[in-house]
């Protein structure tokens, strides 16, 4: 007889504390505990690999070498497909939505199949399928290489500060030390100093060799294909110089004249479908695109496929996206769906789906619509198993799994398991009571009053706002709210902040100091009232650094002081250890490993496996490194803590580390571990981590402005509680919080909400309500109104 | 056995089908002269980047006539579209780094050296307009990478200072060494190729028999003289065939390794000389991703004469 159930026994990886749960096969199960408590050990890192592991094996395309079970036995598996978020964000920078989900190749084959050609570029010869690829050497623009895009230099405003020394054209270029050798040598051979000679005191031949070179006598250049070499060449690693001089005002990034922007080639750029270059398609929203292919009243294999493929896409809620939206700048949740969207095109049965949050990112008219998705995964024969921390997902479960009660190592344990029902009455789970009257997410009753001090931006029509005038009241907690692609991000990130960047200057944090070289243009809105602002702080979903062994320790800081305490440690002192022993980028490094504590082997096939290197056994560190102790923990033991750990070790050992671990603890971020690598932080962590690290710097939060997008992703309610109360402090403070947000709790808990819709893409971009929370529900015109949630009782 | 034979019977149990011809020369006496698949010492293989070599020695040729002021000589200074300020660093490329392969220019070779660029090229009005457009992605003359692109523009500069490339190559270059050849194909736009488009009917004329390809293996034996005859000067033909500064296994067009250099053309078209033992060795094959292959054929002789 079949076993109707996955039958795990004796989980123990990471905190959980030796659990047996069982899972219904062909249901929809729902993992439900606070951050932290052990869900997504349990899902992704139990079911999932395990799920994975035994399918490579038996299909013999990959060996795995087992690592110490972290179970006893799994029963009743089949293939396992997890749609996570976080490890899909580092995706090839390339990557579009349309060559992910292989829509654009299926265009590629229309046009090569089905184009009609522009007689004056037709050369007789067939047209080839990659002639529509950028990717693809034979059909990129070999201008811009398929970007689009290209540098430009402005070789007057370059020169155009005649007092400025030579070592400072360009934003200094010629005091690094990749140029400032080779300049000078230059400047010598032709009779000027780089450090003391000024632009004014050349004469207009040195000028012109300066500029130009001197056509490859002397190992200098020249500055303008120097600086070309830095920022558009194989050398432009950084894009530091580009981003310098894009703000200098003496660099743009234009459309490519060669393609005018489509990346590529003539052939390509000069063929049509009904009209349309592929480029214009690609363009379209998925939506007006479907539209597009429907009317063009046309049948043709491609045609039908294209048509399924972006129903599937409109399905899962992605309508408001273009096939030419590069794949990193999705959110999480987009990026999930795009995935679901593709498990749905190729209709499998007998697989085992892990989905982590799926409803991230979601308006509550389109978790309805996602729910209905799953379900018919599961009605087709699928287990879907979901680590969700919202309510009607779980109202729709078929199965409840509770892990806690609480974070780290004080969780771990299986609390509940069974139907949704009776998972009301469990009364140790701290999800359960939130869920029925009896506790109830505590909702807002009395608003702050919205006073004179205002932010006012009139006539905003970036990307699909419909000339939107806004005024947004200070001093209080403000939502905007929207289905996905309404224009939230259009108002808020596209135009609220550059322009508070304009007007604030410096005074405008955004925490990430790699921006990209923004296209300076002139955005069509204007804003007033930002005078009465001192400070502006955008704490985005962005990773928290970029290098492979970032981690909150080091993003925040206080990873410093750490180094420092274990140098002034008496063993490291002895031995003449300085902090930068404790670091696995400094001299404390393996020599082996490099710092990653694992060997990647190549096993053939493109795949790798990640062995704990041998000489520093895994921590990444010199093994002497390791006798170095504070307090009998070594620098790899306090990487390893959890905030909430670290939190009671640094007690009364450091005020600056505590505080700012208390912090961390107060937004929800009490279960992270100090030393985990930023690539599995989630954009909801990162930007909790973010703003913690803000927070702590202990600026005067008057008259300060916090703008956040969805802090409350990936939050447990009781967590999603806490981060709110320490908003609402922040208010009671006297700043003003502005949060884009889909959850109806946390709406519930802003003081004003501006909704725009009322749909997404071209049937958005226009303010459909605002008012308090109170209001809204009582809007006709509102659709988050009936959504939001009424004081209980 | 003799040492044909034992070639032959090399050649029989690698199961080399495609090759047409080999030939092993060592001072003045022919060791081994093979034919096969009806190929005879009458028959023509193509020169694929064998033509590269060639253009390297029509090049010196046209420096000791004086026609080519000298090799750092701006590239731009012949080709107008590369004046036109279409890339800033199109003024720095010179002759020199079209002659080793660092104009610094674009370029993705594909797999097995398919050039999936070249189509995009031939496909465009005008070939050098083309190569004008492409990216510069590396400062000229720090890197060598291997491209079709460098060797048209030279194509373009030799035609522009010899007034008919091909015809001054069959002047001042084939009729000493008494080789019999087509003219070159040329490109709408003027560039003299050999290859073409890529068709038999556009590459076929340039193509030379096995003990042509000979002849120009021995002129460069004997330093740029053929049978007395100085054809190449000397002092270019040293620096030809030594390291660039940017690949120690490129010369000016030519490969280099220890103790040998090489003219080497796509699918197994290769002109092997190694001066200490003054020995030559032909291989002509018809093309195929299989050519790179052969030079085994070239190893095993070696060993069979004590060479290595």
């Amino acid at each position: 007889m079949k076993d109707e159930y996955i039958r795990i026994k004796n989980a123990r990886i990471h905190n959980l504390k030796g659990i047996d749960v069982s899972i219904p096969r062909h249901k929809l199960t729902v993992i439900t505990g606070v951050s932290g408590s052990g869900k997504s050990s349990l899902a992704f890192d139990t079911l999932y690999e395990e799920g994975k592991r035994r399918y490579l094996m038996f299909s013999d395309t990959q060996f795995m070498i087992d690592a110490a079970p972290s179970f006893d036995s799994i029963t009743g598996l089949s293939p396992t497909v997890a749609v996570e978020q976080r490890i899909i964000r580092q995706s090839n920078p390339r990557s579009t939505v349309g060559t992910r989900i292989k829509i654009s190749q299926l265009l590629a084959a229309l046009f090569t199949n089905y184009g009609e050609r522009d007689p004056s570029f037709n050369d007789g010869q067939p047209l080839d399928i990659s002639m529509f690829q950028r990717g693809s050497a034979k059909g990129m623009c070999v201008k811009c290489l398929g970007r689009g895009t290209a540098h430009l230099i402005d070789e007057a405003a370059l020169l155009a500060d005649r007092q400025q020394l030579i070592c400072d054209i360009a934003c200094g270029l010629g005091r690094r030390s990749s140029t400032s050798g080779m300049l000078s040598e230059f400047g010598k051979q032709y009779g000027f100093d780089l450090a003391s000679s000024r632009v004014g005191d050349l004469t207009p031949e040195q000028l012109a060799l300066l500029k130009y070179g001197d056509q490859g006598k002397s190992r200098f250049p020249g500055m303008i294909p120097w600086i070309t070499m830095l920022t558009n060449g194989a050398l432009s690693t950084s894009g530091r110089l580009a981003r310098l001089l894009t703000q200098d005002g003496t660099m743009s990034q234009r459309t490519c004249p060669k393609c005018l922007g489509t990346g590529l080639g003539e052939q390509a750029a000069h063929t049509t479908f009904h009209g349309k270059t592929i480029t214009e398609l690609e363009n379209m929203y998925i939506r007006d695109l479907y539209e597009f292919f429907s009317t063009c009243g046309e049948r043709n294999p491609l045609l039908d496929e294209l048509r399924t493929k972006l129903s599937c896409m409109i399905e899962v809620g992605l309508f408001h996206l273009a096939l030419s939206r590069p794949l990193p700048t999705l959110s999480g949740g987009e990026i999930q769906r795009l995935f679901l969207a593709s498990y749905t095109i190729t209709e499998m049965d007998s697989i085992i789906f892990v989905f982590d949050e799926p409803t991230i990112g979601l308006h509550e008219t389109e978790k309805e619509n996602l729910i209905r998705i799953i379900r018919r995964l599961t009605d087709s024969g699928n287990t879907v198993v979901a680590v969700e921390h919202d309510e009607n997902f779980m109202r729709a479960a078929d199965y409840i799994i509770d892990i806690g009660p609480d974070a780290g190592v004080r969780g771990g344990m299986k609390i509940y398991e069974g139907g949704f029902a009776e998972f009301l009455k469990c009364r140790e789970s701290r999800t359960a009571p939130y869920l029925t009257a009896e506790k109830g997410f505590p909702v807002k009753t009395v608003f702050r009053p919205a006073g004179e001090k205002r932010l006012i931006l009139t006539h905003a029509n970036t990307h699909n706002l419909k000339d939107v005038s806004v005024s947004l009241p200070l001093g209080v907690m403000v939502g905007i709210a929207g289905v996905s692609g309404s224009g939230k991000s259009s108002l808020i990130s596209d135009t609220l902040v550059p322009k508070l960047k304009e007007a604030l200057k410096n005074k405008c944090v955004t925490g990430e100091e790699e921006d990209p070289p923004a296209i300076p243009r002139h955005l069509p809105a204007a804003l007033a009232g930002s005078e009465a602002l001192r400070r502006c702080y955008v704490i985005d979903q962005r990773p928290i650094g970029r290098s492979r062994t970032s981690c909150p320790a080091t993003y925040t800081g206080i990873f410093d002081r750490i180094r420092a305490m274990f140098a002034a440690t008496e063993t490291a002192s002895e031995r003449g250890w300085t902090a930068g022993m404790f670091s696995v980028n400094s001299a404390g490094g393996c020599r082996r490993c490099k710092g990653d504590g694992v060997i990647h082997y190549h096993v053939g096939f493109g795949n790798f496996v990640d062995i704990p290197c041998e000489s520093c056994g895994g921590s990444g560190y010199m093994p002497e490194v390791m006798d170095v102790l504070l307090d009998s923990k070594n620098i790899r033991e306090i990487l390893e803590m959890s905030v909430d750990e670290a939190k009671d070790f640094f007690s009364g050992r450091d005020t600056n580390i505590f505080r700012l671990l208390d912090i961390l603890q107060r937004v929800g971020m009490g279960y992270i571990r100090l030393g985990q690598a930023t690539p599995t932080i989630s954009g909801g962590e990162s930007q909790r981590i973010k703003l913690a690290k803000e927070l702590a710097r202990g600026k005067n939060t008057k008259d300060a402005l916090y703008i956040l997008d969805e802090p409350t992703t990936g939050l447990s309610f009781s967590d999603s509680e806490r981060l709110m109360q320490l908003l609402d402090e922040l208010v009671e403070q006297g700043a003003s919080v502005l949060i884009t947000e889909h959850d109806p709790y946390i709406l519930s808990s802003c003081d004003y909400i501006v909704e725009l819709g009322p749909g997404g893409g071209t049937d958005g971009g226009s303010v459909i309500a605002q008012g308090t929370p109170a209001q809204l529900r009582r809007n006709p015109f509102s659709v988050i109104g009936k959504y939001l949630k009424s004081p209980a009782g | 056995m003799t040492f044909a034979e034992e070639i032959n019977g090399y050649i029989g149990r690698k199961r080399y089908r495609l090759i047409n011809s080999v030939l092993f020369w060592q001072d003045s006496e022919i060791l081994a002269e093979n034919y096969y698949n009806g190929f005879t010492a009458h028959s023509r293989n193509v020169l694929r980047s064998v033509a590269k070599s060639i253009m390297s020695l029509a090049a010196g040729i046209a420096l000791d006539r004086g026609l080519l002021p000298g090799l750092d000589t701006p590239a731009a200074d012949y080709i107008p579209v590369l004046r036109e300020g279409r890339d800033p660093l199109h003024p720095l490329i010179t002759v020199r780094h079209l002659l080793t392969m660092t104009s610094g220019i674009y370029w993705n070779g594909g797999i097995h050296y398919h050039c999936p660029m070249m189509e995009q090229m031939r496909r465009s009005g005008n070939w050098l307009s083309h190569i004008a457009d492409c990216a510069v992605t590396d400062l000229p003359g720090t890197r060598c990478n291997y491209k079709e692109f460098d060797v048209i523009l030279l194509a373009a500069v030799l035609e522009a200072v010899c007034g008919d490339l091909y015809g001054f190559i069959e002047r001042e270059l084939y009729a000493p060494l008494g080789i019999r050849s087509g003219r070159w194909y040329k490109s709408p736009c003027g560039v003299c190729y050999s290859v073409g488009s890529g068709e038999d009917a556009d590459e076929l004329p340039s193509a030379l028999t096995a003990r042509e390809m000979l002849q120009l293996g021995r002129l460069c034996l004997d330093g740029g003289t053929f049978e007395g005859w100085r054809i190449v000067p000397e002092k270019y033909l040293r620096e030809a065939l030594s390291p660039s500064s940017t690949d120690p296994g490129y010369g000016f067009l030519f490969c280099l390794g220890d103790g040998w250099y090489a003219f080497r053309g796509y699918g197994g078209q290769r002109i092997y000389v190694f001066p200490e033992n003054r020995l030559i060795a032909v291989i002509q094959a018809t093309p195929s991703p299989r050519g790179m292959a052969y030079d085994d054929v070239i190893q095993h002789g070696r060993t069979l004469l004590g060479l290595s």
